[in-house]
């Protein structure tokens, strides 16, 4: 059984895998379970999509640096959040539609800017990851993204758990007026820091991947949201070293492995977690025919 | 000590409902808004919660008690999620949230307040329930039990009978007797008027203006000022 984990110790290029991958799974379990909630899913992942002409423009502008590349990620990330949502209500357009116009748009431009990059560019890297390959910056930034959601959080967990289940009621509730604004703040910050940080090892397909595949698992493991948070970041974390080995046995791309096996634990957790999955809602059928006259 | 009216008009930016409402209600007092579709009995109770802007015009809570100073608003359409991850004691507690703000840990007295606040809607063995396994007049019932633990002297209801059965009916009726006897004052949108004859004041919203009269038509003596139609429309007493 040892032995099957023996290639996190073997090899360095695993051990920062594994480490990386880590770190992004508790920083996406508590972001993840609350943009699940906030219905949110797919919004993420179109931040996640968005952040690709940015990183491709600062890739081709730095010659490949980590740093500039996350930096020019977030800006782009960032600046579609902030206009696709009143850029759709200007339009009167549903919201999902007008994140729709714009991500598409920032996929398409971004897979221009990196082909003008005659080969400096690695397309791939940009759109699948490179989980294997994480260097220290990027290593560093998924632990400071851990780091930094795991405090800030707690900090704004409680409004913005109201915020996120009953909005009209921390209007009204006579409590602080400015804790729902700074709590949705907060946590969309810790959302892009995550997602521009999950960017380098998943890419801009599927760097939102980490943080929502554990939730939406989560959700048929626990019934409270402090329930849900830890079994997501435990899903995430089981998920993230399944596909490092994945990958490494079968010499298969490694963000998609690891995407693959958050599916599998989202489809077994489906199946038979213990909370309204397939099994236990059967059972509970079951045992309401046998009670029946 | 009342909520106190003065010249208010409530609406939005282009469409103003209604304008000149004035007077009191006094504390302790248990009033049904009444008045047809679209008199403006909505708009009204979101401005008095402070969900809306007045127009044009001022109200103001003033509170005997510190603790009473707060207003309470429960609307027509809660925005609670259906699928909200919370268990029936869990709702109820939001109710502290203003008392105990970000990191505030509830005392033994928060406990018992909840729990005398489930007690009273009839929901004490549903306590572990998810909401999201609830009936609707259950629902409504863990919702007037987290009014309850807010503790606030204003209570604002929006058609709080609206989906809800006879019993639960009676049972937050009882309720509302409840908060009244303990001195809060409550503010019920109600459509039906057998319903709203449990209330022993009316608050009329027409054309005519808003004017508040007593459920079973007798002269309206306990108010001090009794509130005023529409600026030079009518009177309403």
């Amino acid at each position: 059984m040892v032995g099957v984990f023996a290639p996190f110790f073997d090899y360095e290029f695993m051990t920062r895998a594994a480490l990386g991958g880590v770190a992004l799974a508790l920083a996406g379990a508590p972001l993840g379970v609350f943009l699940v909630m906030r219905r949110m899913s797919l919004v993420g992942d179109a931040v996640g999509h968005a952040v690709l002409p940015g990183a491709a423009a600062a890739a081709l502008l730095s010659g490949g640096s980590t740093l500039w590349t996350t930096l020019g990620a977030a800006l782009t990330g960032t600046m579609v959040f902030m206009t696709a949502g009143p850029a759709s209500r200007a339009l009167r357009l549903p919201e999902d539609a007008g994140f729709a116009v714009f991500y598409l748009t920032a996929l398409a431009i971004g897979v221009m800017i990196a082909s003008m990059g005659g080969g400096v560019i690695d397309l791939d890297k940009l759109l699948f990851g490179a989980a294997l390959a994480i260097d220290n910056t990027a290593l560093a930034l998924a632990c400071v993204a851990a780091l930094v959601t795991t405090i800030g959080m707690p900090l704004v967990y409680r409004p913005l758990l109201i915020d996120t289940l009953d909005p009209q009621f921390l209007r009204a509730s006579g409590g602080a007026k400015w804790a729902g604004p700074v709590a949705q703040s907060v946590f969309f910050g810790l959302l892009a820091l995550t997602t521009v940080a999950s960017f380098h090892a998943l890419g801009a397909l599927m760097s939102i991947g980490l943080t929502i595949l554990p939730a939406i698992a989560a959700r048929f493991w626990a019934k409270s949201v402090p329930l849900m948070i830890a079994s997501a970041a435990i899903l995430g974390m089981l998920g993230v070293l399944a596909g490092l080995l994945v990958s490494f046995n079968l010499a298969a791309p490694v963000g998609a492995a690891i995407v693959s096996c958050l599916v599998a634990m989202v489809l077994a957790s489906s199946l038979v977690g213990p909370n309204q999955s397939l099994l236990t809602r059967a059972l509970g059928r079951a045992s309401l025919a046998n009670r029946a006259p | 000590m009342s909520l106190i009216l003065n010249d208010l008009a409530i609406g939005y930016p282009n469409h103003l409902v209604m304008a000149g409402i004035g007077g009191t209600i006094s504390t302790g007092s248990a009033v049904a808004l009444i008045g047809q579709n679209g008199a403006g009995k909505s708009t009204l109770l979101r401005t008095l919660a402070g969900d809306q802007s007045p127009v044009s015009g001022s109200c103001v809570w003033d509170a005997p008690v510190k603790r009473h100073r707060s207003i309470a608003w429960l609307s027509q359409s809660p925005s609670l999620r259906p699928d909200a991850p919370l268990t029936v004691r869990d709702l109820a507690a939001m109710g502290l949230w203003a008392r105990l703000g970000l990191f505030g840990k509830p005392c033994r007295h928060d406990q018992d307040r909840i729990d005398q606040a489930l007690d009273m809607v009839g929901l004490s063995d549903l306590e572990n329930q998810q909401v999201s396994t609830l009936s609707g007049g259950q629902l409504q019932r863990a919702l007037f039990a987290r009014l309850s633990v807010q503790d606030c002297g204003l209570i604002l209801l929006d058609e709080p009978f609206s989906a809800v059965d006879t019993a639960s009916q009676t049972k937050l009726l009882e309720v509302i007797q409840h908060w009244v006897g303990e001195g809060r004052t409550v503010i019920a949108a109600i459509h039906d008027l057998d319903c709203a004859r449990q209330f022993p004041l009316w608050w009329e919203l027409s054309k005519f203006g808003a004017i508040l009269r007593r459920s079973d038509d007798k002269p309206l003596s306990s108010m001090s000022q009794p509130l005023r139609a529409v600026s030079g429309v009518a009177q309403s007493s």
